[in-house]
């Protein structure tokens, strides 16, 4: 019981140490990044995941205005859900969910390749030709993956908020107008802030954890697939402890 | 050289002079890959000292190590090349992350490219070329930054006979005037390099 304490308190000062070092060396790395790894990075994990971020979009702001709706009706502030919907979705569920489907289609992606390119030999491939694979491969990633993940959030947002206006006119019968002027009277630039916050954080724990798990990978497929599955675990474990830690702050700064 | 409770390598005392061309053998685990990373400062020791000349690697900077690491190239049992890009991006990899104008890699590239018999394989991905040709194209990108010292690890694994000599072949002809230390499972007639050098579980044992 001690010894399997132990081995997890060991494991989890490693994880923390090496995306501790992830994140520096990433940082060291911010004015020379490989431009041609960055652009398709970010059109890898941001442009490729743009219909499934779409599709996520369209259902969950459908979604969230159908749960949200049969309250407003019974509580009769059907006029405002507008604000309540589009907070929600801002505030909340849209990062959260969005930062859960990424973990799964971008931190699986990113780790598998990464995985790949170490247990392949790549990555010590470029070490023996004297070159930095952080700097060439594996600091333009995690930038890369963050900056799309920030940017998906952004159009995610847009387009869930419209779903659920067209939600909220089909199931509640409110005009697109009335739900608008909701959506702009009460929500702040602030809500927006936060979400985006969020987001954003969300992004960068996906990437710094989904690098780690690539970069750790041993022995073939079986190393490739743990990395891979690693990375979407542990992800989702990163989103949802950000989330309780950035929740509360969030509030305080933007009420 | 200690992998945690493995000795990788124990007691290994070797000096390589300039132009000398040595054959590192032993069987699988005897410590020729960890030996070879050493040598170019991919792998530190746990105790023990690399030296280049007089200097201790160890004691060198980041910089100053990564520049003199330029004199290596090194050709790998795994290939290491990337699916991604086309086999001259793959060979020009060197020279334009070390800021070659673009013209110049190209050329170099190609050049290179061309002694090493790929003329027509330009264009394509190295998943589209066979095991020897993948071969032939890791030699190229490993003396593309003419290096003073060629390293190969295992440079005939997973090839036929036939495609094991024209390597060892080629290795021979990019390595005159070079320094070359190549490490294979047992000694090859068609590699007859000058000096033989045998491990046996980390340590350095003696020739038959």
């Amino acid at each position: 019981m001690i010894r399997a304490l132990g081995a997890f308190g060991l494991g989890v000062a490693r994880l923390t140490g090496a995306l501790a070092l992830v994140l520096a060396r990433t940082t060291l790395n911010l004015p020379r990044l490989d431009r041609r790894e960055l652009f398709r990075s970010i059109v890898l994990f941001g442009y490729r995941s743009l219909p499934l971020a779409l599709m996520a979009a369209t259902l969950i702001g459908s979604t969230v205005v159908l749960q949200a709706g049969v309250y407003a009706v019974k509580f009769g502030a059907r006029l405002y859900t507008g604000w309540a919907a589009g907070y929600a979705l801002t505030r909340e569920f849209g990062p959260l969910l969005l930062g859960l489907v990424m973990a799964a289609r971008i931190g699986a992606r990113n780790a598998a390749e990464l995985a790949l390119l170490n247990v392949n030999g790549q990555i010590e491939g470029l070490r023996g030709i004297s070159l930095d694979p952080f700097r060439i491969l594996v600091a333009p990633r995690v930038v890369g993956s963050a900056i799309a993940i920030t940017c998906l959030g952004s159009v995610t947002f847009l387009v869930a908020v419209c779903f659920e206006a067209v939600s909220s006119y089909f199931s509640l019968g409110l005009p697109l107008r009335v739900f608008f002027d909701s959506y702009q009277d009460m929500l702040r630039v602030g809500d927006l802030v936060g979400g985006l916050t969020k987001t954003l954080a969300f992004g960068l724990a996906i990437a710094l954890v989904s690098t780690v798990a690539g970069l750790r990978a041993k022995g073939g497929a079986v190393g490739v697939g743990q990395a891979a599955a690693s990375a979407v675990v542990l992800s989702c474990a990163a989103i949802f402890s950000l989330d309780l830690l950035l929740t509360p702050f969030l509030t305080r700064l933007f009420g | 050289m200690r992998f945690g409770r493995v000795d990788a390598l124990v007691d290994v005392t070797v000096s390589i002079s300039p132009g000398e061309q040595v054959l590192v053998t032993g069987q699988a685990a005897s410590g020729k890959t960890t030996w070879l990373k050493c040598l170019a400062g991919l792998q530190p020791p746990t105790s023990g000292h690399v030296r280049w000349g007089p200097d201790d690697v160890a004691r060198l900077d980041l910089e100053e190590r990564r520049r003199r690491q330029r004199s290596f190239g090194m050709v790998f049992q795994s290939d290491a090349l990337f699916d991604s890009m086309s086999v001259l991006d793959n060979v020009m990899l060197p020279l334009t992350k070390r800021q070659v104008p673009r013209d110049e890699a190209v050329e170099r590239a190609r050049a290179v490219l061309d002694r090493v018999g790929l003329s027509a394989a330009h264009g394509k991905r190295p998943e589209e070329l066979s095991g020897g040709m993948k071969k032939r194209v890791g030699v190229a990108r490993a003396i593309v930054a003419q290096p003073s010292i060629l390293l190969a690890d295992d440079p005939f694994a997973g090839l036929d006979p036939s495609t094991e000599r024209s390597i060892a072949e080629l290795l021979l002809e990019v390595s005159r005037g070079r320094t070359l230390v190549t490490a294979l499972p047992d000694p090859v007639a068609s590699l007859p390099l000058a000096r033989v050098l045998r491990f046996e579980q980390g340590r350095l044992g003696s020739v038959p």
